[in-house]
């Protein structure tokens, strides 16, 4: 038995051992035991190395606010979890746990060197220290910073747990279950309105579950509690919560709640996920999160052993577990008297009360003579010892400001309280005002900007009474607001411990204030004096202060810190709080895994796949495959041993010599339909549509009104008031959106409509001498000949006994055919055209081939050739522009006088001298390479591949005044040579088109 | 050649028929697929509605109603999706016909959709639970009343939702990412356990 | 996440339904020809900077598509109306006014 577990106290299970280990070491709790409950009950208040100073630390708190005892976290292979605090993680038979920040151990630690060398990590150190020599840098400073600048160490395999996420909309959010939450919870549970209650913790009941003694509505404290939450549970339009921690407050009521699902289990259903993320959106949200206990700000008040009274308290009657039996509590507020009297109660010496105050409340000092307790008011403390766990303190009588001749105190613990601070994180994330009271040294909620409500310690009221009360009135509001009615009861409280205090800055000392390590931010290992310093050195905005010294931006995000390094910045600026201000509270709460925020969206989810209805037979068939916006497309079909240039020159070869067959179903197919079909097609592309006859096709360019090329496609008319418009496959949402923003805002008087068909039709390409041999016994309803169905036709007709929409057009410049089918008969078409293939050798190929024989006709791909600042006349398009149009989207911009001056870049065609050469796409372009750095670029490749078809390398590029250097010669550099290149026209092969007209 | 054989649905080698995911209890929701036999768009101009409407109702006996609210007669089912527009479905494999001859390019636009979309159906006790897990609608029957359509997305899956029934929802999804859509609503179906059938 | 009303469905939904679509009541010319280069780039690129109310376009992007006008203040993000496309300019004042 344990010389520090109370048997007679607490709400875990003590006939319920259960094993864990620290450090390797087994460790007894009890169930219900946090991690930091059952090494305390084991005396050990050692549990982590702080961050910079590697200084020993234990916990100081008992909840989520903690920011000393982080520590690792294993559960089985792949599930661990670094940072995790020991006073908020629950323990379980097999739990592995490990301290952190320490080598080779806790206890003998090499990185606590630090400590002594601690002038060199004042505030700012990050800007000061490595700052010279500079030679240090590499070696020295940053080996240090990267080795420091994290917590922990990071997981090393792939989170094997997966993770959940729900909406969910209420009419009344509650955060926070201590006795203001559960009061708000009834009122409003009663009313009829779809309440949610969450709670962080792992039972309901904030301060109640520490105030046993309390009696509330003639019965005990838990009794009461037990009771009411079982009414809760009864309310169907009630949803209780725990372990839901809520993260962040954003617009319009929409609160993110973090729900932790299974780390507290033994052992893990199956499939279920470890945690949920929760987006609630709620008509009224009551804020009922308490308020959290503020340290002193003294010489070593970060020893092991060193805690928050209330949290000891906590220790005690929900965990069962004194922190220490010889404590001495130093006090600035009555709280810490009622958790001297509970440890006393339960059998701890209590050395001493320490008390700053001149004078405190009779009763108080009454209770204290009573148990035997040594009282001393208007006292400090001055300092602590003992190595590894506090041993003794030093405690001074205050006259007036200073410190008189110390004493020293032997203990083993040293329970302290500063007061309390209303956790006004939340309400801060909605740009709620905030007013500084001088009275409690503390903020309170001011102005509204959402439909929320706080209630209880959350705007200064002490006591659970008192927290009844405000809760019940607040679910009264809340529901009232919500458009429901119900009424607030009265909750009559015996033996409550309301309490008042005051708030101070670093306690007198009798020694000098120069050395003293008093600290502020405990993870962070922030000092009163490194705020001071920072104020002395120029830094006048709390935020800079903030950041210079690092204060508030540990893992606890400042729920420590803020208020005692506020007040000393202040007094350090010699200005009032209110004129010093605060820094900014963000979301999240607490840390928040990234899995959380991730939910389903990992691994194979990670991201949407578009996927082809031919996308499996490629699959089948080995394809290679690269994403294109969210499709994934064949890229190219190897066959065995072979890579993708042999791939891709073997696909070529055969679809310039025979037949090649290509799933173009990704392209973008939008219809547009209506008497003024042809008007919008008019206004929006940069080609005349008025003369284009039905069945015919064009290629339309289409210009942002800047005149810029912006997408490009061939467009087909099906009847005098329908065309069948394609784009490219990653421009299909943006030109439906500028299409429709242009009809709906600008034209709304044009009788059209726009339908994306990209959806409805797989689109098969057939290129290569043979495609139309192969194609035409399969057609039905239409002539295939070259007089009936010329380049540029569209016809809706049958093919293999499917509905077709059949166009015969070309981006390889050989004889090609687009079969457009209702998707669903995708996958048969193909396989139809496969079949029959084979008689001409049929290759399939994929998007690469597709780049190179496009580029061998000098056809541009949109993103690619173009940049988003090339014009059609810049890309030696200006055929495509209607000359007789008077108005397009763009054409006003085409007579811009940079658009119309001289020296634009070019589209033009490069042709390595080495023919062998292929150049780097993106590489630059210079006219010579021997001028001096920073070298005059005139543009750059755009393109660039071996064309197997002819024997040599080909590209495009955009020059400077392109279209007049012909013939010029020009250079590339590229890793380790400049490569001269020969500027040409455009068009690679077959520039008569001789190909297309067979 | 063309019949239902040649069809080849997108989930064909996702949707396996089974019990999955959690099977500790009763499942939580049921899923399946169905292909549209018709599914098509139609879009009346401004000052044509109500003989868009004449001419759907002539062609399918069903009578477009208004806001949201799905009209259903034997198979037909039409969905409003947008001012002017709405979508029509049956059984028959020739509705985008009938309805081109009814709806000249004088009252507005037919579309056949019928690839376009596949149909993805969820039933059960959860199926609220499952759909709330990824789409920000709410889905509690008071602000998604049964007979009732609405659009929403998923991770940029574009879903028209048609509430059938108090615990049945069917959605129809784009059929390129179906697959994708199928993942994730599988996923989250685990926890509460799911048939496919 | 904000709430936003689409005025053509009448329905208030969340912000991920809808797609910001830059400044509102910008027209373009009826004949782009007749305008000098100095108030082309005007129409093309001179946008408001407001802070505070703001009129600005947005479009029901994952349910019927249509553009719609909205009065958003740009310091607490908030929608203070949205409407139709083509109708004209809420009156400020009121709208303010009616937020008290």
């Amino acid at each position: 038995m344990s010389a520090y577990r109370v048997e007679s106290h607490g709400r875990i299970k003590h006939h319920q051992p259960v094993s864990f280990t620290f450090d390797g070491e087994t460790v007894e709790g009890r169930e219900g035991d946090t991690v930091a409950s059952a090494l305390l009950a084991n005396g050990k208040h050692l549990m982590g190395r702080s961050f910079k100073y590697h200084r020993p630390r234990g916990a100081i708190a008992a909840g989520s606010e903690e920011p000393n005892a982080l520590i690792g976290t294993t559960r089985s292979e792949g599930r661990f979890e670094p940072n995790t605090r020991a006073t908020v993680q629950e323990i379980y038979p097999g739990l592995k746990t490990e301290s952190q920040n320490s080598y080779p151990s806790l206890k003998y630690d090499i990185g606590a060197i630090n400590d002594r060398l601690y002038m060199l990590f004042s505030a700012g150190f990050y800007y000061k220290t490595f700052m010279w020599p500079r030679s240090f840098w590499d070696k020295v400073y940053e080996p240090f910073i990267r080795r420091a600048a994290g917590l922990g160490v990071s997981p090393t395999v792939e989170d094997p747990d997966h993770y959940a996420s729900r909406y969910l909309h209420c009419d009344i959010l509650i955060v926070g279950a201590g006795p203001a939450g559960i009061a708000a919870a009834l009122a409003a549970g009663k009313s009829g309105a779809k309440v949610l209650l969450a709670d962080e913790g792992a039972e309901m009941g904030g301060s109640v579950l520490s105030e046993p003694g309390v009696n509330i509505d003639g019965c005990s404290a838990w009794n009461w509690l037990e009771a009411r939450l079982d009414e809760l549970r009864g309310m169907e339009n009630v949803t209780l919560m725990t372990r839901t921690t809520a993260i962040g407050y954003y617009h319009q009521n929409m609160v993110g709640l973090c729900q932790k699902l299974t780390d507290h289990l033994t052992t893990l259903p199956e499939g279920a996920p470890r945690e949920r993320l929760w987006r609630i959106r709620a008509n009224q949200v009551i804020l009922t999160q308490g308020a959290l206990e503020k340290p002193l700000v003294f010489h070593e008040n970060d020893r092991p052993g060193v805690m928050l009274a209330g949290s000891a308290q906590t220790y005690l009657n929900r965990y069962g577990v004194l922190v220490g039996r010889r404590p001495v509590v130093v006090t600035s507020h009555d709280s810490a008297w009622y958790a001297a009297f509970d440890l006393a109660d339960a059998g701890a010496e209590v050395q001493a009360i320490v008390d700053l105050r001149d004078k405190v409340q009779s009763e108080l000092s009454d209770e204290a003579t009573k148990r035997g307790i040594r009282v001393l008011t208007s006292h400090t403390v001055t300092g602590t010892s003992g190595r590894l766990r506090i041993k003794s303190i030093r405690i001074n009588p205050l006259r007036g400001s200073k410190a008189g001749r110390a004493e020293t105190v032997n203990c083993d613990a040293l329970l302290m309280s500063g007061g309390w601070t209303p956790s006004l994180h939340l309400f801060s994330h909605t740009k709620g005002t905030l007013r500084w009271e001088d009275d409690t040294k503390a903020y309170l909620p001011d102005q509204k900007a959402e439909a929320c409500h706080i209630a209880g310690a959350g705007r200064g009221l002490w006591g659970i009474g008192k927290a009844l009360t405000d809760g019940g009135e607040a679910g009264v509001a809340a529901a009232t607001a919500a458009g429901f009615t119900t009424i607030a009861e009265a909750y009559p409280v015996e033996n409550d411990r309301e309490g008042t205090g005051i708030s101070l800055r670093e306690l007198p000392t009798d020694r000098s204030p120069g050395k003293a390590k008093a600290f502020i931010d405990f993870q962070n290992d922030v000092t009163a004096k490194d705020i001071r310093l920072a104020v002395s050195e120029g830094m006048h905005s709390i935020e800079h202060v903030k950041r210079y010294t690092t204060n508030g931006m540990a893992t606890d995000q400042g729920k420590m810190s803020n208020m005692n390094g506020l007040n000393i910045a202040a007094d350090a600026l010699g200005k009032p709080q209110t004129e010093v201000g605060l820094t900014t509270f963000r979301p999240p709460y607490t840390p928040t895994t990234f899995g959380a925020f991730a939910g389903y969206h990992k691994g194979s989810h990670f991201e949407v796949t578009r996927k082809t209805p031919i996308d499996d037979w490629a699959e089948e068939n080995g394809a290679a495959f690269e994403p294109v916006a969210l499709w994934r497309r064949a890229w190219y079909f190897p066959k065995p041993g072979e890579d993708l240039h042999a791939a891709v020159a073997r696909e070529c070869r055969a679809t310039r010599e025979s037949l090649g067959i290509f799933d173009a179903s990704t392209l973008g197919k939008i219809e547009v339909s209506g008497p003024d079909a042809v008007e919008f097609m008019n206004r929006m592309y940069t080609n005349p549509w008025t003369k284009l006859g039905v069945s015919r096709c064009r290629y339309g360019l289409l210009l942002g009104e800047d005149g810029y090329i912006l997408d490009d496609g061939v467009i087909g008319r099906l009847s005098d008031d329908k065309f069948h418009v394609t784009t490219t496959t990653g421009g299909a949402a943006r030109v439906l959106n500028m299409m429709e923003d242009y009809l709906q805002t600008e034209w709304p008087d044009l009788k059209v409509w726009l339908t994306s068909t990209t959806e409805q039709w797989a689109t098969i390409a057939l290129n290569g001498p043979n495609a139309r041999n192969l194609l035409e016994p399969f057609v039905e309803g239409q002539d295939m000949s070259d007089e009936a169905f010329p380049h540029m036709s569209v016809s809706q007709c049958t093919v293999a006994g499917f509905p077709a929409r059949l166009f015969r057009i070309s981006f390889t410049g050989e004889l090609g055919f687009e079969v457009n089918v209702p998707a669903r008969y995708g996958r048969a078409l193909w396989e139809n055209l496969w079949e029959a293939g084979q008689q001409y050798d049929v290759c399939p190929y994929g998007t690469e081939t597709m780049h190179v024989l496009r580029a061998e006709k000098g056809f541009i791909i949109v993103g690619q050739d173009t940049d988003g600042t090339v014009t059609p006349d810049d890309a030696g398009m200006s055929w495509a522009v209607g000359k007789k149009k008077t108005d397009f989207v763009g054409m006003r911009s085409l007579s811009r006088p940079d658009i119309a001056a001289p020296g634009r870049k070019q589209l033009v065609g490069l042709l390595t001298r080495d023919s062998k050469t292929v150049l780097d796409e993106g590489a630059q372009i210079v006219a010579d390479p021997k001028q001096p750095k920073p070298m005059k670029m005139l543009g750059h490749v755009t393109s660039s591949y071996w064309s197997e078809t002819l024997g040599r390398s080909v590209a495009l590029a955009v020059v400077q005044g392109g279209r007049d250097r012909m013939g010029d010669s020009l250079y590339v550099p590229m890793p380790g040579k400049d490569v001269e290149v020969e500027v040409t026209g455009t068009v690679f092969y077959d520039p008569e088109n001789a190909r297309l007209k067979l | 050649m063309a019949d239902a054989i040649e069809k080849v649905s997108p989930l064909h080698a996702l949707a396996e028929p089974g019990r999955f995911g959690d099977t500790s209890g009763e499942p939580g929701v049921g899923l399946s697929e169905r292909l549209c036999d018709s599914l098509v768009q139609v879009q009346a101009w401004p000052d044509s509605i109500s003989a868009l409407k004449k001419a759907v109702k002539s062609v399918t006996g069903a009578s477009i109603k208004p806001g949201n609210a799905v009209a259903t007669k034997g198979d037909v089912v039409l969905m409003s999706t947008g001012p002017g527009r709405w979508l029509v479905e049956d059984e028959t494999d020739d509705l985008e016909v009938r309805l081109r001859k009814a709806i000249g390019a004088d009252i507005g636009a037919v579309t056949a959709l019928t690839h376009a979309r596949t149909v993805v159906s969820i039933s059960g006790e959860r199926c609220e639970w499952v759909l709330a897990s990824g789409i920000a609608l709410d889905f509690s029957a008071d602000a998604f009343p049964v007979g009732t359509a609405k659009l929403s997305h998923h991770h940029e899956i574009g879903l028209t939702i048609h509430r059938t029934g108090d615990q049945a929802f069917d959605l129809y999804v784009v059929t390129s990412m179906v697959r994708s859509f199928w993942g994730w609503i599988a996923r989250a179906s685990a926890e509460v356990g799911y048939t496919v059938s | 996440m904000l709430l936003i009303h689409c005025p053509y469905c009448d329905e208030t939904l969340p912000e991920p339904e809808f797609a910001y679509a830059g400044e509102a009541h910008i027209d373009r010319p009826a004949d782009p020809q007749q305008l000098s280069d100095e108030e082309w780039r005007d129409f093309l690129f001179i946008r408001t900077n407001a802070k505070g109310p703001h009129y600005e376009r947005w479009r029901h992007i994952n349910g019927c598509a249509r553009f719609f006008n909205a009065v958003r203040d740009t310091v607490s993000d908030k929608f203070l109306t949205t409407y139709k496309a083509g109708e004209a300019r809420p009156d400020l004042a009121k709208l303010l006014e009616g937020q008290k």
